[in-house]
C-alpha cells in the first residue's frame, strides 16, 4: 500500500513541476521576445536619429555654400522635415525628459527656423548675414551632437548596454554601466542649454513666441479679497438668483499670474465653480462649472448662441462677433472675436460654453484675448474688395468677403480680406493681405452636424 | 495510513497552488487586452485626442476636482505646443517613461466617464487651469527627486503643477 502512494505523489509532484516550468518557460520566452522587439525599436530610432543628424549636417553645409534662393528653399524645407524626423526619433528613446528636453527644443527650433527661412527665400528674399551666421552656429552644433552620439554608440557597445536597461527609473538604482550611458545623453542635453543661440524668427517655436508675455493685462494689481469679489460678481452675471461662497482660493504663477478661486452657489447647488482672476487688473481669465450638464437637450442651438452673445455683451469688454460654434457633449462652444470698425480681430478671441440643458453659461475662457488684446490703430486697406476677390483662386465660388485682422505664427498681425468660398462642396477661408495682395493663409472649414471647425 | 494522509495533504496543497497559479495566469492575460481608440472621420481630428487624453485623466486624476482633471489634460496640451516635447498628443502620451499609466499599463484598462471626456475637451479648447504647466506630480507618491527642481505654478487637489 505504502509504495504506490509515494510513487503516485512523486509522479503528480513531478507533473506539477514539469507544468510549472513549462509555463514559466513560456512566460520567459514571451518576455524575452517582447524585450527584444522593444530593443529593436529603440535601436532603430537611435540609429535613424544619427542618420538624420548626418543628413542635417550635409544640408546645413550646403545652405551655407549655396548662392541660389531656389536651391535654398528646397534645402531648407528638407532640413525642416529631417529635423522633425530626428525629433520623433529622439522622443521615442527611453532616456527620460530630464535628459532630452533641450535636445528636443534644439531640433524643434532648427526645423522651425529653417522653415521660416524657406518661406523667405521662396518669397524672393535673401538670407541675411545675421541669419547666415545663425545657420553656421547651428551647423557646428549639429556636428558636435552627432559626434557625441557616435561616442555614445561606442560606449554602449563597450559596456554592453541596451536601451531596455535604461528604463528602470522609478524602482531600483540603475546598473553602473547604464547610468554612465544615461549620463552621456544628459551631458549632451545640458551642454545645449549653454551653447545654442537665442533664436528669434518667424515661427511658432521662436523664443519670442514661446516666452511671450500677456499684452491685455491692464489695470492695477488686485489682492485676494478683491479677486474673490470680482469672481462672485462675475457669477452674478450668469445667475442673478443666487449668491456664491468662496470655498478655496489658491495662487497660480503662470504666464498670466492668477488667483484660482473655487465657489459654491448658496442655493444648495453642490458643484464647484472654478474661476481664474488675474492678479494684475483683476481680469476674469477663465471660468468652469464643475457640474456636467445632464444629457437632456432642452435648449436649441440658436438660443444657446444668442445666450452667449447676451452674456458677452454684459461683460463690457467691447464689441465682439460670434465666429463659429460647435456642440460637444451637452454643451455648445461659441467662439467670439473682437471687432473694430467692422474689422474682425481674430487675435482677440474669447470662448463661451453654454449648457444645452439649462441654456446657462457653463464655461468662459479669455486667456487668448488677455494675451493679445491691445489698443490697435488699424491702417486703411490699400486693396479694394474687388481687387482682393480677383486675387483669390478663380475656381473658388465666393460667398462672402470681409476685413479681418489675423495673427501669424510669429505673433505679427496682418490686415487681410477674409474670402469665404466653396470648392467641390467644401468651404474655405482664404486670407488675402489687404496691403500687399499676397495670400497669407487658407483654412478649411469642416461643417459637421454639431457645428463647424476650422483646420 | 498516517504517512498516506500526509502525502495526500501535500498533494492537495500543491494542486491548490497549481489552480491558483493557472487562475492568476489567465486573469493576467484577460487584463492585457488593449482597447483600440475609435478613429475619427476627416474633420474630426480631435476625437482621437479627446479619447486619449480622457484615458489619461481616468488613470491619473480620478476623484480629483474638475479643475484638477482639466489641469492634468492641459499639461498634455501644453507639452504638444512646447518645443521641448513631442509635437502630437500621441507622441506626448507615449513618450517612453513620461507617464506612469503607460508604464504600468493602467492606461489601457481604464474606462473614461463623460466627465473625463468633458475635462479633456475643455483643455483642448484652450481652458488651462494649470496656467501653462508642462509637469504634474503627486507629492505623496512621486519618487523622483528631480521633479522638485521644477518651478511650481500651482497646486490643485493632490497634484502639484509646474514647468
Amino acid at each position: 500500500m505504502r509504495t504506490p502512494r509515494i510513487l503516485i505523489s512523486l509522479l503528480v509532484f513531478g507533473l506539477i513541476v514539469a507544468g510549472a516550468s513549462y509555463f514559466s518557460a513560456q512566460f520567459y520566452n514571451q518576455a524575452h521576445t517582447s524585450q527584444n522587439a522593444l530593443e529593436a525599436s529603440y535601436q532603430n530610432n537611435f540609429f535613424n536619429l544619427i542618420e538624420n543628424l548626418e543628413n542635417l549636417d550635409v544640408l546645413l553645409g550646403k545652405t551655407l555654400a549655396s548662392n541660389s534662393k531656389h536651391h535654398d528653399t528646397i534645402t531648407l524645407v528638407t532640413v525642416w522635415s529631417m529635423a522633425e524626423a530626428a525629433r520623433t526619433n529622439l522622443s521615442n528613446l527611453p532616456l527620460g525628459i530630464i535628459n532630452t528636453a533641450r535636445s528636443n527644443q534644439y531640433l524643434s527650433q532648427l526645423g522651425d527656423f529653417s522653415y521660416s527661412l524657406a518661406k523667405k527665400t521662396a518669397d524672393g528674399q535673401e538670407i541675411s548675414e545675421n541669419e547666415w551666421k545663425k545657420i553656421k552656429q547651428l551647423h557646428r552644433e549639429n556636428r558636435t551632437i552627432h559626434s557625441q552620439l557616435r561616442d555614445l554608440t561606442g560606449l554602449m557597445q563597450e559596456k554592453n548596454v541596451r536601451f531596455g536597461s535604461l528604463s528602470r527609473v522609478e524602482k531600483a538604482r540603475l546598473p553602473q554601466e547604464s547610468q554612465a550611458v544615461l549620463d552621456g545623453f544628459g551631458k549632451l542635453d545640458e551642454r545645449l542649454q549653454d551653447e545654442v543661440p537665442t533664436l528669434t524668427y518667424d515661427g511658432p517655436f521662436s523664443d519670442h513666441v514661446v516666452n511671450r508675455s500677456p499684452l491685455g493685462l491692464t489695470g492695477p494689481a488686485v489682492d485676494k479679497k478683491q479677486a474673490e469679489i470680482i469672481a462672485r460678481e462675475f457669477m452674478k452675471k450668469i445667475n442673478q438668483n443666487t449668491d456664491y461662497t468662496v470655498t478655496n482660493t489658491g495662487l497660480a504663477d503662470g504666464r498670466i499670474s492668477s488667483y484660482s478661486i473655487t465657489l459654491k452657489p448658496d442655493d444648495g447647488g453642490k458643484d464647484d465653480i472654478i474661476l481664474g482672476i488675474s492678479r494684475k487688473g483683476g481680469h476674469v481669465v477663465l471660468m468652469m462649472n464643475g457640474a456636467e450638464p445632464a444629457a437632456i437637450r432642452k435648449v436649441t442651438r440658436a438660443r444657446a448662441v444668442s445666450n452667449a452673445e447676451k452674456f458677452v455683451e454684459k461683460l463690457e469688454l467691447g464689441e465682439f462677433i460670434a465666429t463659429g460654434h460647435l456642440a460637444e457633449g451637452n454643451e455648445l462652444l461659441v467662439n467670439f472675436a473682437g471687432q473694430q470698425d467692422g474689422i474682425v480681430l481674430y487675435p482677440d478671441m474669447i470662448q463661451v460654453s453654454i449648457s444645452l440643458q439649462t441654456g446657462n453659461v457653463a464655461g468662459y475662457d479669455a486667456s487668448k484675448y488677455l494675451l493679445s488684446h491691445i489698443e490697435r490703430k488699424l491702417a486703411a486697406p490699400v486693396l479694394t474688395e474687388a481687387e482682393a476677390r480677383a486675387g483669390a483662386n478663380p475656381h473658388l465660388e465666393i460667398e462672402r468677403v470681409r476685413l479681418a485682422l489675423i495673427p501669424l505664427d510669429n505673433l505679427e498681425e496682418k490686415l487681410t480680406y477674409e474670402i469665404k468660398g466653396k470648392i467641390e462642396g467644401d468651404t474655405y477661408f482664404v486670407y488675402i493681405n489687404a496691403q500687399t495682395g499676397t495670400q497669407e493663409k487658407i483654412l478649411l472649414i469642416v461643417e459637421t452636424p454639431e457645428g463647424s471647425r476650422s483646420i | 495510513m498516517k504517512q498516506g494522509d500526509y502525502s495526500l495533504k501535500v498533494l492537495a496543497a500543491l494542486l491548490l497552488i497549481c489552480i491558483l497559479g493557472f487562475g492568476l495566469f489567465f486573469i493576467q492575460i484577460k487584463e492585457e487586452i488593449p482597447v483600440i481608440p475609435v478613429q475619427g472621420k476627416i474633420g474630426e481630428p480631435r476625437s482621437d485626442d479627446v479619447w486619449m487624453i480622457s484615458r489619461m485623466i481616468a488613470a491619473e486624476s480620478r476623484g480629483e476636482p474638475f479643475d484638477g482633471q482639466v489641469a492634468v489634460a492641459s499639461v498634455i496640451v501644453n507639452r504638444v505646443r512646447s518645443p521641448k516635447f513631442p509635437g502630437t498628443v500621441n507622441g506626448v502620451i507615449y513618450q517612453p517613461l513620461a507617464f506612469t499609466p503607460i508604464v504600468d499599463g493602467q492606461f489601457w484598462s481604464v474606462n473614461p466617464t463623460d466627465n473625463h471626456l468633458r475635462a479633456a475637451r475643455y483643455a483642448l479648447n484652450g481652458w488651462d487651469p494649470s496656467y501653462g504647466s508642462t509637469f504634474y506630480w503627486n507629492p505623496a507618491t512621486a519618487t523622483s527627486k528631480w521633479i522638485w527642481s521644477r518651478t511650481i505654478i500651482t497646486r490643485i487637489g493632490k497634484h502639484v503643477f509646474g514647468v
